[in-house]
């Protein structure tokens, strides 16, 4: 009789432990998928931040690109060349699924700001007659932005000269690679 | 005889085991999760790397020189591909951390199309000295970024490049010494313009525009700017790199070749460039190694030598 409740007492014990064990287990699997969603929160908002840099970084320096600058001249763009780029797809490809342009961005946005009027987006059918030339994208702005001068070759009376009005550049960014 | 204490039943057995599982996974995942935040880590570091380059590129024709500080000591691991049009850079880190000088796990790579790094294939070190210049060819095509963080000495060094040199280095940097002789060179690298040393530069004239440099058993041409990429880096990255350069040359060239039509129509002649910028577009999409250098210099010389003739020029 004392043998069977010892017998019957030692089974409880062993499960009262595999209890224990058991929460202790889950309790460390709780911690640990905590402390990884908390770990992946902010892995996102450091993507987001070193985006933003980027972006920050290159909008300031972008109009220094061969692509873009007007005759080496500093901060100014030449928007014969960027409605060229227009219809270039050499500079657009596709990785992971998504569309990017080769500096890294979504799209790039040129807008004249003086003199002040309605957005007439540039086309080889209207230039120069326009103020709005978008690069790699369909949007009208984008968060990064920095002022440049937008020049293009005019000619007066048989006089070439470069006209250069103020415009706001700005970059719609993507995904790091 | 009170048998309790030497108690040593299936219980404890159960207990010891699990228990021991228990702890080794934990230990196990814990050391794990370090190594992966330690690789996160070394991948946002050579992300910030990457996105650092964009802004150290030149705005205007100018070259400069400046300084990365990196919190902690690392290796810094560069390579170059080919992929797609333009090709890319790649950056990769490793940081030293805990006791025992230990390195951390390599961090995922970084790439960036937009930037031209001519570096050795690994550096080590806080600090990173960036010489930019901008390479032309006769348009801009892009800015060489020249990374060192070894001492160097020149010698016999041409006083264009000297001076040069030492306008974009500032008086308090001193990575790189100038000497008259290798016995006035400290125990650091050389590079010597006349007889033997560690890197060997080759100048065809006296402002070195061309020649070639001989390191680590090879051989590599340059021309213009290029010459500081050669010095500088391993030969792998420089033959990658300039094949970039080119490939960015030829698309560029189709810009170029695409505007002197547009342009025209606004009564700015330029026309007359167009057999030659097609002609440097298809030259430099052919290019395959060093020794086709020289000719797509020559065409671009001829352009750049009709553009300045134009009333309406093109760049």
């Amino acid at each position: 009789m004392s043998a069977l409740l010892n017998n019957k007492n030692g089974q409880l014990k062993i499960q009262q432990m595999i209890f224990m064990l058991l929460a202790v287990t889950l309790f460390f699997i709780l911690v640990g998928l905590f402390f990884v969603s908390y770990k992946a929160t902010n892995l996102q908002k450091e993507v987001a931040s070193l985006k933003k840099d980027k972006a920050d970084g290159l909008v300031g320096r972008i109009s220094g690109n061969p692509e873009f600058t007007f005759e080496g001249k500093s901060n100014a763009i030449d928007a014969d060349k960027l409605m060229i780029l227009q219809t270039e797809n050499k500079y657009t490809f596709v990785e992971n699924g998504r569309r990017k342009a080769f500096w890294g961005v979504e799209g790039i946005i040129v807008r004249k700001i003086y003199p002040l009027g309605e957005d007439i987006e540039c086309t080889r059918d209207n230039y120069p007659d326009c103020n709005l030339i978008k690069l790699f994208t369909n949007e009208n702005s984008a968060p990064s932005s920095s002022f440049v001068s937008w020049c293009t070759k005019k000619n007066f009376q048989g006089v070439n000269y470069d006209k250069c009005e103020l415009a706001e550049l700005m970059i719609k960014e993507s995904e790091l690679e | 005889m009170n048998k309790k204490g030497m108690e040593f039943g299936f219980a404890w057995l159960f207990a010891i085991m699990v228990g021991g599982v228990i702890l080794f996974l934990a230990i196990f995942g814990v050391s794990r999760l370090i190594d992966t935040s330690q690789g996160e880590v070394n991948t946002k570091v050579a992300v910030e790397f990457a996105n650092v380059l964009d802004p150290l590129q030149t705005v205007v024709s100018e070259s400069s020189g400046t300084q990365i500080d990196l919190p902690v000591e690392a290796k810094i691991f560069t390579s170059c591909d080919l992929e797609g049009n333009f090709g890319n850079s790649l950056v990769s880190f490793s940081e030293k951390i805990g006791f025992g000088d230990k390195w951390s796990k390599l961090g995922g790579e970084a790439r960036t199309k937009n930037a031209y790094l001519f570096t050795e294939n690994e550096m080590q070190g806080k600090r990173i000295n960036f010489l930019i210049f901008p390479f032309s060819m006769p348009y801009k095509v892009g800015d060489i970024l020249v990374a060192y963080n070894k001492n160097y000495c020149f010698v016999d060094t041409p006083v264009l490049i000297e001076n040069e040199l030492r306008d974009l280095l500032g008086d308090e940097n001193s990575n790189i010494v100038f000497a008259d002789s290798l016995n006035s060179c400290p125990d650091v690298k050389k590079v010597c313009f006349q007889g033997n040393c560690d890197i060997k530069v080759k100048c065809d004239d006296s402002a070195c525009t061309k020649g070639f440099v001989d390191k680590d058993g090879g051989r590599v041409y340059f021309t213009d700017k290029l010459i500081y990429g050669a010095i500088f880096s391993s030969q792998k990255n420089y033959e990658c790199n300039v094949n970039r350069l080119m490939k960015r040359l030829s698309i560029i060239s189709e810009i170029y070749a695409k505007k002197t039509q547009f342009v025209s129509s606004r009564d700015c002649v330029n026309i007359i460039l167009r057999p030659d910028i097609v002609s440097l577009n298809a030259s430099s999409a052919n290019y395959r190694t060093l020794n086709d250098l020289p000719k797509i210099e020559r065409i671009s010389k001829v352009i750049d030598d009709k553009n300045k003739e134009l009333e309406c020029q093109l760049y």
